[in-house]
């Protein structure tokens, strides 16, 4: 198979992968999906050495390395230990149905679609596909961040809205030290780390992990 | 020398973690940021600037005066909190080695020449500051934590995007987001993808800088984390992600679109001091009063910085005034907490009757926040006015002065009673003053002291070396294309 038609399906997926992370109530699912889309990410370096017809260079190889230990095997066992911890909350609250969520996330979708259309590029990307999945995988995450309650599915929507970043940086594979790629993994890792500690403290306080709780703070 | 800035807190991070004795880590503390305030008293003596080409890190006139700043600050917390210590909750080998962490971290923002090394370095920071917000423990502090990481860690987030769109408008060539070599020509540069860059930029920065609208997880933050902490997010922290956003402003002005950043650095700016301003009246806590001004000082540099070069001078100005004036009133904050046991504002009253000397202090620092002479941000503010009169933005200046004179009058009014009014005799009369041994009342009052007489010395004389450091870090924001004035007009004014 033309690995520019692979690329294109792996984006595809990447978005659909989104949409389907607004309509899963089982937050394990969740965590799942999102290692999946991570792994789908991680493969694209390497499919930028192989457009141009050479062998994938060190730096794709480290990139794709660093992000299949940290962000598909790492973090999602980090969360779903945390869920584990505490089974009987294993359901996602949203704040809007699922349907609504994935009207809404549609909706981003083709915006996203449009918005990259509008925004002519200086450069030619890995493919056309890219800067419309980054765009729609950054939004998605925006949206879960303030559409969920739950501590945990914030953290997904961080992640996601990390993934986005990831995919809007493939274009500029070339030109990033390897050192500053690496350097932005570990950051997103320990910060996954930091949020776990603290959710896990969140439900031990409050004895559970509902946000709207924390609004104690809002009356003071 | 760059690099023993970053690696000099980080080494003693980890014999904070080694050392067994508590006692013992704090006097690693102490050592640890005076060190660090040694190797950058060294460097302002030995070679003033130095530019490394290649290397990751190195240091041009904006970030030494920044890393002077944060050193200074530093090294005035260990001191005061040595003093402040009591009963710990958190694991006080953590809390240590996270402050240690969080001076390396922003050192390092300071002094790298790579917007990605700048990015990690400043999430790191976010990292390391936030263990320390939950000192206290209970659910208000973790709530604040939770907010202070999630929040700046999805802004810095939107910046590291902001920061790829950068490159991006520079047709992916890796040498936009060098510092030292970011000077591109603007026909090279996609105007498009660069102001969408700033934006998001703006934003991302913005959150973690507490300019408003983002500015949600500031006020609680602060209130909830210790004095010594709140002292560092609201001196350093916020001042790490100022000169983050500095550095792309510089890059946006040098492609030939400073105008258009200006412009929203003026409004979110104005913005910032508005609600800052207008959320100070009714605010019942002293620290969360203090946090929005914080907010406030904010709103003022980023008006300043994005007048351009006619008001750059008096915005580092003000920025080093701000570090020297948050240090101040959150120390005495932290000591009023300790002595009437509440920081709400209710609480605390006739300072001045009951400690004489704090009393003082407090009304020095009230003097300082609402930008009175002789205070150094009497004459950045001034400088700033002018400034704004001197590019005939009209509009601004009147907007600015009276969104200053709004919160000047809010600020006043809630800190005039705490220092003159009755004590409140009936609540707890003198036990609660004694129940802090006297040496540590001391050394807060003393580090306070220090400060005070410090940014009173500023803002009346000026050594030619600050005076000479404020003007070329000034020359690294102005804008070029814009010198309707040259930068260092206002510099005569002040004695």
């Amino acid at each position: 198979m033309n690995v520019q038609a692979a690329v294109d399906i792996v984006l595809v997926l990447v978005i659909l992968l989104d949409l389907a992370m607004l309509a899963v109530s089982r937050l394990s699912t969740l965590v799942r999906l999102f290692a999946i889309q991570s792994l789908l990410l991680a493969l694209l370096p390497m499919a930028e050495g192989l457009l141009s017809g050479t062998m994938p260079g060190m730096h794709a190889v480290e990139i794709t390395g660093g992000t299949i230990g940290i962000k598909v095997v790492l973090i999602p066992w980090i969360l779903l230990r945390i869920i584990r911890t505490g089974e009987i909350h294993a359901e996602v609250t949203p704040f809007l149905g699922f349907a609504a969520s994935l009207f809404v996330g549609a909706v981003l979708v083709a915006a996203s679609f449009a918005v990259s259309a509008r925004l002519p590029l200086p450069m030619t990307p890995l493919s056309a596909m890219l800067v419309p999945a980054s765009f729609s995988t950054l939004m998605i995450g925006l949206f879960v961040l303030i559409s969920r309650l739950k501590a945990i599915t914030q953290v997904l929507g961080f992640l996601l809205v990390e993934n986005g970043i990831f995919l809007f940086g493939l274009m500029l594979l070339k030109s990033m030290p390897a050192l500053v790629e690496i350097g932005i993994l570990l950051d997103v890792f320990v910060g996954v780390f930091l949020m776990a500690i603290v959710v896990y403290h969140i439900r031990r306080t409050f004895d559970h992990m509902d946000m709207d709780a924390l609004s104690e703070l809002e009356g003071r | 020398m760059a690099p023993i800035l970053v690696a000099l807190p980080l080494a003693f991070a980890l014999l904070c973690l080694a050392v067994p004795w508590a006692r013992l880590r704090v006097v690693l503390l102490v050592l640890g940021t005076w060190a660090h305030l040694g190797a950058v008293a060294w460097m302002w003596v030995g070679r003033p600037v130095e530019w490394v080409q290649v290397s990751f890190v190195g240091l041009d006139a904006l970030g030494q005066l920044f890393v002077t700043l944060l050193s200074v600050l530093f090294a005035a917390t260990s001191v005061y909190f040595a003093g402040y210590e009591g009963r710990t909750a958190v694991s006080q080998r953590a809390f240590l080695a996270c402050m240690l962490a969080l001076l390396g971290a922003m050192s390092l923002v300071c002094v790298s020449r790579h917007l990605g090394v700048l990015w990690v370095a400043l999430e790191a920071s976010t990292l390391a500051a936030a263990p320390l917000i939950y000192f206290h423990l209970g659910s208000r502090a973790l709530a604040a934590t939770w907010k202070f990481l999630l929040m700046n860690s999805v802004g810095i987030a939107l910046a590291l995007l902001g920061i790829f769109c950068v490159a991006v408008a520079a047709g992916g060539r890796g040498e936009a987001l060098w510092l030292n070599r970011a000077i591109v020509r603007p026909l090279d540069v996609d105007p498009t993808w660069l102001r969408v860059g700033f934006l998001l930029a703006l934003v991302g920065f913005g959150t973690k800088m507490g300019l408003a609208p983002m500015h949600a997880w500031l006020p609680d933050a602060h209130g909830e984390a210790p004095a010594p902490v709140s002292a560092l997010l609201s001196g350093a922290v916020l001042n790490a992600a100022l000169l983050a956003l500095l550095r792309v402003y510089h890059i946006c002005a040098e492609a030939g679109q400073g105008a258009f950043a200006g412009q929203w650095l003026i409004v979110f700016g104005l913005v910032s001091v508005g609600v800052a301003a207008v959320f100070m009246f009714g605010e019942a806590d002293f620290k969360r009063l203090l946090a929005l001004s914080s907010v406030e000082n904010m709103g003022i540099i980023a008006v300043g910085a994005g007048l351009g070069a006619v008001a750059a001078y008096p915005s580092m100005l003000h920025v080093m005034h701000n570090t020297l004036n948050k240090g101040i009133v959150f120390f005495l904050a932290g000591l009023l907490g300790h002595v009437f046991a509440t920081t709400r504002m209710a609480g605390i009253r006739g300072v001045m009757a009951r400690m004489p000397f704090a009393g003082v202090l407090l009304a020095a620092g009230l003097c300082a926040l609402c930008a009175l002479p002789p205070f150094g941000t009497f004459f950045s503010e001034l400088g700033i006015l002018m400034g704004a009169a001197q590019a005939g933005r009209w509009v601004v200046l009147a907007i600015f002065t009276a969104l200053l004179a709004v919160a000047f009058v809010n600020l006043a009014s809630a800190v005039v009673p705490m220092i003159f009014g009755r004590p409140p005799e009936e609540v707890t009369p003198a036990p609660a003053a004694a129940s802090i041994a006297g040496w540590r009342r001391h050394t807060m009052l003393t580090v306070a002291g220090l400060l005070v007489l410090l940014a009173a010395g500023l803002g009346a004389y000026q050594p030619e070396a600050v005076r000479n450091a404020l003007a070329q870090a000034a020359e690294s924001v102005c804008r070029p294309g814009d010198d309707t004035a040259p930068v260092a007009t206002f510099a005569e004014v002040q004695p």
